[in-house]
C-alpha cells in the first residue's frame, strides 16, 4: 500500500515542502531509502526501524520503499524520522492516508521511541502555514517556538507511541489525548521581557562618547571606538543593546528565524526578545564570520542581524576576513554560494568597532607613546579604507581618571534609561517619516529618499561646501553624513537639519580620518 | 694622478675608513703620496693599518677606472672636497675625529656667515613644531645659516622653513648625498638641492644604516657655531649632538618645556646643566650675536621687544578673531581654552563644559574655518 506524509526542510533560511511517500508490498523483505540523501538521514532506517519495534510496531517481513521527494534537493538533518515512521505505519495500514494530508510531521527519534527536537522549526512552521497545512505534529520541546506562528494548530508528543494513539483516535477524542499548543502572545512577550544588558550608567565622565552613542543607536550607525587600553571602549560597547529601540515582534521573529536554523535556540526561551550582541573573538575565520559548512550555517553577521556586531581591536582582525563584511554593510544581507545551491542570509546588523589608535596604544599622548608616525600609520592601516568608509560615527574615548574624585562625585551619569527615551522619541519620528516605506531607520535611506528627506538650508549647503573643500569629502561620505544628520536633528526634535546638526555630523565622519591621515 | 683623485680612490676603497686614511696621510703627506706608496711601506708597522687595508690597498689599481668613476659623479652633480682641498669647511678642521673628505650636493655653507645647528626629536609635539617654525623663520630671515640632519620630525621642518623664507639650510646625512632618506622628506631633499645643500662623509650609493648616524652629528655640530635643540627626550640621539658641540667648544641652546613632557625631558636637563634657553627667536638671535660681536648686514636693526607668552589667547586677539571669523559663542568657548599644546576632545569638554553636541559642531567649525589642528583626538591652535 502507498502513502504520503508531509515534512519540511530547511535550506539557508529557505524552506522546502517535503514529501516522504512509502510503499509497502510483498516480496523479498527489505526496507530502502532513496531521494539524495545525506548520511545523517541514511541512518534515519536503523532508528525508525527500532524506535517502530520499540513502540510495539515490529516491522512485517514486507517490502518496504521509502522516497523522500522531490528527490533533487539534498536532504540532511535528522528532522526526517518521525515521518518516516508514521509514514510506514499508514502504509501497513495502521493509520489512514486522511487524517495524514493535511499535517506535517518534524522530529528525531530515539531507539526507544522517544522524540527529539530539532533545530530550523519556526521558519518551517511559517512556510507549513502559508502552504495551507492546518496541523504540525512535532517534539514536545519545540512546541513554544512553533506556536510563535498564528493559524496552525501545533500538538506536540513526546514519544512514538503517543502520536500513533493521537492519530489513531477519532477527531473527538483526540484533544484529550494531546491538547494543541496555545498561540503564543508575542507582543506581551516582548514587553515584559527584562533586558539583560548592563546600564550605561556605570559609566562615569564619558559624556562625549555616551553623545556619539546616542546618535548611533538612534539612526542604526554604524560605530568605531578609539582610544588607549582601559579607556572603556568595551564597557561601552556592551552598553549599546540596553539603549537600541525594543525589537518590533516582526523583527523579533526574524531573529528567532536565524537563531532556530543556526539550532542555538534556549530552552525555555522560544523567542529572541532582546537585541542579539555579538562580539566575537579577533581570531576569528571567514567562514565563522559570514557562514560556513557545505550547507552552510549562519555566521556571526547574521546571529547579528537587528542587534549589535561588536569587533572589539579591529587592527587585529585579519584584513580578509574583515572585507567580507563590505558586501553585507550594503545589502543587509549575505549571499553564499556552495557546490549544493546558493544560500541568502539577513545580516542587518550594527558595526561597532574598538580599537587603539597605535601599536602601543597611547598615541597621540607624547608623554607616553613611543611609535614612530610610520609604526601609527601601518597599525591603522590594516583595517582596509572602503571598510572605515562604511563607518558613520568615529569617536575617541579617552581614559578616566578615576582616582578623580571629581568624576566619582559628579552627580548621575547619563543612564541608558534617559538616553532610551531620547533614542524613542527619535525612532518615532522616524518611523512617522517612514511610514508605507520598506525602511525603519536612518541609515537605511537611499539617496533618493536622502534628497527628499534631507534639505539643507543655504546655511547648511555653504557649511558643506567648504567642508567638502577644506577635508575633501568623497560622494559616499556626503550621504552618509546627511544620514546622520538627520538622525541628529530627529534627536534634537527639529524637522529641519540646522547647521549644528550637520556641523556635528561632518566631525564624527572626519575626525577618524586625522587618524589614517586623509 | 692628483691629489682629489687620490682622495677619491681612497674614499671608494672598501676597508679604508677615516682613521685609516688620517694615519695613511700622517705618514705620506699628501694624497698623491699616498698613491704612490710601495707595498712595503704600506704594510710598516708605522703605519697601523689593519690588515683587511692593506690588502685593499695593494689591489691592482685601474686610473683610467677611477678618473672615469670620479668624471662620473661630477656629472651627476655630485662634488668632492678632501680635507686638503681649499674649498672643504675649515670649521670641520678643527673638531675631534674630522672627516677626511666629504661629498656635497649643492652648496657648502658660506664660512663667512654664521650658522645655527637645529636638531630634535623625529617624534616631536605639536609645540615642538610651531616653535621650529618660528625659530628658523627668523633665522632665515636674518640671513643666518641652518644645519641639520634632514630627519623625520624637527630636523625637516626646521630646513624646510629655513629655504621658504629665503635662508640657506644644510643637511648632513647619514647615507650617500644622492639618497633620500627619510623617503617622505623627499620635498626637502629637492628643497634643500635647489636652494641648499647636502653633506655627507659617505660614498654617493651608501644606504642609511643605523650605526652612521650617531656618527653624522659631529660634522652638524662641527658646521655651525651653536646648535639648538628643541626636543629630546632622556636618552635621544640629540643629546649626542649636544655632547658633541660641548667636546667641540660651541654653544648649546634648548627649548624648556613642561616638566612633565617626557619630550621635554633630555632639554631640560640640558638647561640645569647650564645651556642657554631659548625664550623667543628675536632674543635668541640678539643674544647669538652679541656674544659673536659680529653683526651681520642683514639685521642692522635687531627686534629686541619679547614676544608676548602663548599660553592661551589674550582677550584682545579673541575679540579680534571673533570679528574676523564670526565665532559662535560655543566656538569662543573653545577658543578661549585652546593651546598651542595639543589638548584632548575630553579635557576641551571638561574646560569648557560645554554639551558634546556642540562642543562637537563647534569643533568641526573652528577645522573649517582654519584655526585649529588636529593631533589624533588632539586639538591645538593652529597659529592663525
Amino acid at each position: 500500500m502507498f502513502c504520503y506524509v508531509q515534512t519540511g526542510a530547511v535550506s539557508g533560511m529557505r524552506c522546502d515542502a517535503i514529501r516522504v511517500e512509502v510503499d509497502c508490498s510483498s516480496g523479498l523483505p527489505c526496507f530502502q531509502m532513496v531521494g539524495y540523501l545525506g548520511s545523517e538521514v541514511r541512518e534515519a532506517r536503523e532508528r525508525v526501524k527500532v524506535a517502530l519495534k520499540n513502540s510495539g510496531h515490529p516491522l512485517p517481513a514486507a517490502n518496504l520503499n521509502v522516497n523522500l521527494a522531490p528527490a533533487s534537493i539534498r536532504k540532511s538533518g535528522t528532522s526526517y524520522d518521525l515521518p518516516i515512521a508514521v509514514g510506514i505505519l499508514a502504509a501497513l495500514g495502521k493509520l489512514s492516508q486522511e487524517d495524514l494530508s493535511d499535517t506535517l510531521f518534524i522530529g528525531e527519534l530515539g531507539l526507544d521511541g522517544d522524540l527529539r527536537g530539532v533545530r530550523g522549526i519556526l521558519p518551517i512552521t511559517e512556510d507549513a502555514a502559508s502552504r495551507g497545512i492546518r496541523r504540525i505534529i512535532l517534539p514536545l520541546t519545540n512546541v513554544t517556538e512553533s506556536s510563535l506562528v498564528p493559524g496552525i494548530e501545533v500538538i506536540g508528543a513526546s514519544c512514538l507511541s503517543e502520536v500513533y494513539e493521537y492519530l489513531s483516535a477519532s477527531p473527538e477524542e483526540r484533544s484529550g489525548i494531546i491538547s494543541p499548543a496555545g498561540t503564543f502572545d508575542i507582543e506581551s512577550y516582548l514587553n515584559s521581557a527584562e533586558s539583560e544588558a548592563p546600564d550605561f550608567s556605570d559609566v562615569h565622565g564619558q559624556d562625549t562618547v555616551k553623545r556619539a552613542a546616542m546618535v548611533a543607536a538612534a539612526g542604526f550607525h554604524h560605530m568605531l571606538m578609539i582610544g588607549p587600553p582601559g579607556s572603556g571602549k568595551t564597557m561601552i560597547a556592551k552598553r549599546m543593546p540596553s539603549i537600541l529601540p525594543k525589537l518590533t515582534p516582526k523583527e523579533a521573529l526574524d531573529v528567532t528565524s536565524i537563531y532556530s536554523v543556526a539550532g542555538l535556540l534556549k530552552d525555555g526561551k522560544p523567542l529572541i526578545s532582546s537585541r542579539p550582541y555579538v562580539a566575537p573573538h579577533h581570531t576569528i575565520t571567514e567562514q565563522a564570520l559570514a557562514g560556513g559548512g557545505s550547507i552552510p550555517r549562519p555566521g556571526v553577521i547574521s546571529l547579528a542581524h537587528r542587534g549589535v556586531l561588536f569587533l572589539d581591536e579591529l587592527t587585529e582582525f585579519d584584513r580578509s576576513t574583515l572585507d567580507i563584511m563590505r558586501q553585507p554593510l550594503e545589502d543587509k544581507k549575505i549571499h553564499i554560494v556552495r557546490s549544493f545551491g546558493s544560500y541568502t542570509y539577513p545580516a542587518d546588523f550594527m558595526l561597532v568597532a574598538a580599537c587603539n589608535p597605535c601599536p602601543c596604544g597611547y598615541y597621540p599622548d607624547m608623554n607616553k607613546c613611543r611609535c614612530t608616525p610610520t609604526q601609527v600609520n601601518r597599525y591603522l592601516n590594516r583595517v582596509s579604507g572602503p571598510l572605515l568608509d562604511r563607518i558613520d560615527i568615529c569617536c575617541d574615548v579617552e581614559a578616566i581618571d578615576l582616582c578623580d574624585s571629581d568624576i566619582r562625585n559628579k552627580p548621575d551619569p547619563l543612564s541608558s534609561c534617559v538616553m532610551r527615551e531620547r533614542i524613542t522619541a527619535a525612532r518615532e519620528r522616524q518611523a512617522y517619516r517612514f511610514k508605507g516605506k520598506q525602511i525603519s531607520f536612518n541609515s537605511e535611506m537611499s539617496v533618493k529618499d536622502i534628497e527628499s528627506m534631507c534639505r539643507l538650508g543655504s546655511a547648511g549647503e555653504l557649511l558643506f561646501r567648504s567642508a567638502n573643500e577644506t577635508l575633501g569629502l568623497s560622494a559616499r561620505s556626503y550621504h552618509r553624513i546627511l544620514r546622520v544628520a538627520r538622525t541628529i536633528a530627529d534627536l534634537e526634535d527639529s524637522d529641519e537639519i540646522r547647521e549644528n546638526h550637520l556641523a556635528e555630523a561632518i566631525f564624527y565622519r572626519t575626525s577618524g580620518s586625522r587618524y589614517w591621515g586623509k | 694622478m692628483n691629489g682629489s683623485l687620490c682622495a677619491y680612490w681612497l674614499s671608494i676603497t672598501d676597508g679604508i675608513g677615516n682613521a685609516s686614511a688620517r694615519s695613511l696621510l700622517e705618514y705620506a703627506g699628501s694624497y698623491e703620496e699616498i698613491w704612490e706608496l710601495t707595498p712595503g711601506e704600506l704594510a710598516s708597522p708605522a703605519l697601523k693599518l689593519p690588515p683587511s687595508a692593506v690588502s685593499a690597498l695593494k689591489k691592482e689599481r685601474n686610473e683610467d677606472e677611477i678618473q672615469k668613476s670620479y668624471e662620473n659623479m661630477l656629472a651627476s652633480g655630485i662634488s668632492f672636497y678632501h680635507d686638503r682641498h681649499p674649498a672643504f669647511p675649515g670649521k670641520l678642521k678643527d673638531i675631534y675625529n674630522p672627516p677626511s673628505w666629504i661629498y656635497v650636493k649643492g652648496k657648502l655653507p658660506d664660512p663667512g656667515k654664521l650658522s645655527v645647528a637645529i636638531v630634535g626629536a623625529r617624534n616631536c609635539s605639536e609645540y615642538g613644531r610651531y616653535v621650529t617654525r618660528k625659530i628658523s623663520k627668523a633665522l632665515g630671515d636674518a640671513g643666518i645659516s641652518v644645519i641639520s640632519g634632514m630627519a623625520r620630525g624637527i630636523d625637516g621642518i626646521a630646513q624646510k622653513a629655513v629655504l621658504e623664507s629665503g635662508g640657506y639650510s644644510c643637511g648632513v646625512l647619514g647615507c650617500g648625498v644622492d639618497i633620500c632618506y627619510p623617503p617622505e622628506n623627499k620635498d626637502i631633499y629637492d628643497f634643500l638641492l635647489s636652494s641648499g645643500g647636502l653633506i655627507s662623509e659617505y660614498r654617493p650609493g651608501t644606504k642609511p644604516v643605523s650605526g652612521q648616524f650617531p656618527m653624522r652629528n659631529r660634522i652638524i655640530s662641527g658646521l655651525s657655531d651653536v646648535v639648538i635643540i628643541i626636543e629630546a627626550r632622556e636618552r635621544s640621539g640629540s643629546l649626542i649632538t649636544a655632547d658633541m658641540a660641548l667636546e667641540q667648544g660651541k654653544d648649546v641652546y634648548a627649548l624648556p618645556g613642561r616638566v612633565t613632557d617626557a619630550l621635554s625631558h633630555g632639554c631640560n636637563r640640558l638647561i640645569k646643566q647650564g645651556a642657554g634657553i631659548i625664550l623667543s627667536p628675536e632674543e635668541f638671535i640678539t643674544d647669538m650675536i652679541t656674544d659673536r660681536l659680529l653683526v651681520q648686514n642683514t639685521l642692522e636693526d635687531p627686534v629686541t621687544e619679547a614676544v608676548p607668552a602663548e599660553e592661551g589667547l589674550t582677550k584682545a586677539r579673541q575679540m579680534t578673531l571673533t570679528a574676523l571669523y564670526d565665532l559662535t559663542e560655543s566656538e569662543q568657548k573653545i577658543m578661549s581654552v585652546m593651546d598651542f599644546y595639543p589638548k584632548s576632545v575630553k579635557k576641551l569638554q571638561d574646560e569648557t563644559s560645554l554639551d558634546p553636541a556642540s562642543l562637537y559642531a563647534a569643533l568641526t567649525g573652528l577645522t573649517l574655518k582654519g584655526l585649529t589642528g588636529q593631533n589624533g583626538n588632539h586639538y591645538y591652535l593652529s597659529g592663525k
